[in-house]
């Protein structure tokens, strides 16, 4: 086994234990950085790469990195629905590496323990055979989420994650949204919203539909979180510039000066 | 210099989690070296043999594709004496999103399947093409004698 080095900036904690939560965790990365997109964004045949890396990749060939299908800096488009999805995605995964870590603790304890004092915390389990694998993750939550739909709102549960007591038809969203009772009054308020407008909706009325998006309420506001907003460099044309200029433009980047025309060319490009 | 995140990610896959056939552990004072080791595959005059190779991975790496050499002697159309490796992905057919897992698999299907339309070591082609059977067997010797 190899020790590596911990200290570099692996932000993210461990992976999933479940392998299609691992899968879907990694179908949000760059195949090229292999982290979270930042600034996601395909060319022509849509496959997604991070700004940074899809332009650094098409200046040295231009050409898809994945499927080789050819592509031009100048077609390259944002993905927008991507980089939301991976927002929420970001924000579901600290829970459900949470649920996750919860199981495999709970799994090992109940196998430990006698049937009698299983107490509180299999009550919360609901339905929940003595030991269960880990891998069950999502379909448990599945009927967590049912069976918490089914009970009326005012049932009060213990959150798993900050121990207090919550309406548990609203637990999902209290710990989505960090075990914060501010948010809880508002995710309440949302559910009511949302229920009568849903009603509206099944009722055939197009405006309610527009205001019944009560979840997306969590989303941060896209300005602070979206790097594509970033003003773009300005691109010259490099040939009919004199190498002194060249030079000067580098110098304002904080870029080294030294080298061949055509690397420096290169290196005021990136 | 640190080590980015994606070399970081590829090497807790490789030790974690490795390709049949194929071990790549880097070095503890370089952590962009690695010793590879790579079995010859079944039904290949290489069977039976453990190849060693060496792997780095350049400054640009993923831009640029890592540098990889045969440490063990092989007869092998498309590998020369040093050990170089003629392979379209380690040269112009290179691409960030591959790494050093479909680079080692990919020289592991050059053992199976050697190219000496091709050639690099241009006298080991020209007896595969003129003799294969007999060069196959001289493959066979080299790995017996030289991998094992």
């Amino acid at each position: 086994m190899v020790d590596l080095p911990r200290n570099i900036q692996d932000t993210d904690p461990e992976d999933f234990a479940n392998e299609l939560l691992r899968k879907v965790d990694n179908s949000l990365k760059c195949p090229i950085c292999k982290a979270y997109f930042d600034a996601a964004m395909y060319s022509d045949c849509g496959h997604t790469f991070c700004a940074v890396c899809l332009r650094e990749s098409l200046s040295m060939k231009q050409e898809c990195p994945i499927c080789r299908k050819p592509a031009k800096e100048l077609s390259m488009k944002k993905n927008i629905m991507l980089e939301d999805t991976l927002i929420l995605w970001q924000q579901a995964r600290d829970t459900l590496l949470t649920l996750e870590r919860l199981e495999a603790a709970n799994a090992s304890k109940k196998r430990k323990r006698s049937a009698s004092i299983q107490s509180i915390e299999s009550d919360s389990n609901e339905a929940g055979p003595s030991s269960r694998p880990a891998s069950t993750t999502v379909k448990k939550m599945k009927k967590r989420a049912e069976s918490t739909q089914k009970t009326g709102d005012s049932t009060m549960t213990e959150c798993p994650m900050c121990q207090n007591l919550v309406v548990e038809a609203i637990i999902n969203q209290h710990i989505d949204g960090g075990c914060n009772p501010e948010n809880d009054k508002k995710i309440t308020r949302d559910s009511q919203r949302a229920k009568v407008q849903w009603s509206s909706v099944f009722g055939k009325s197009a405006s309610a539909k527009r205001k019944a998006t009560p979840i997306s309420l969590t989303v941060p506001p896209r300005g602070e979180t979206e790097p594509g907003t970033l003003e773009k460099l300005p691109r010259g044309s490099y040939d009919i510039l004199k190498d002194k200029d060249l030079r000067r433009m580098l110098k304002e980047e904080g870029l080294p000066t030294d080298g061949e025309t055509e690397a420096m060319k290169s290196r005021h490009k990136q | 210099m640190s080590l980015p995140k994606r070399i970081i990610k590829e090497t807790e896959r490789l030790v974690n989690d490795p390709a049949p056939g194929i071990s790549a552990v880097p070095h503890d004072d370089n952590l962009r070296y690695f010793d590879v080791a790579i079995t010859g595959p079944e039904g290949s005059p290489f069977e039976g043999g453990i190849f060693k190779l060496e792997l780095f991975l350049p400054e640009e790496y993923p831009m640029s594709p890592p540098k990889v050499r045969f440490l063990t002697k092989i007869y092998h159309p498309n590998i020369d004496k040093l050990g170089r490796i003629c392979l379209d992905i380690l040269k112009e057919k290179w691409s960030p999103a591959l790494q050093i897992r479909t680079v080692l698999l990919s020289v592991q299907a050059l053992l199976s399947s050697p190219n000496p339309d091709d050639p690099l070591a241009t006298d080991v082609a020209k007896h595969y093409k003129e003799d294969e059977k007999g060069a196959q067997n001289v493959s066979r010797e080299w790995t017996r004698q030289y991998a094992s």
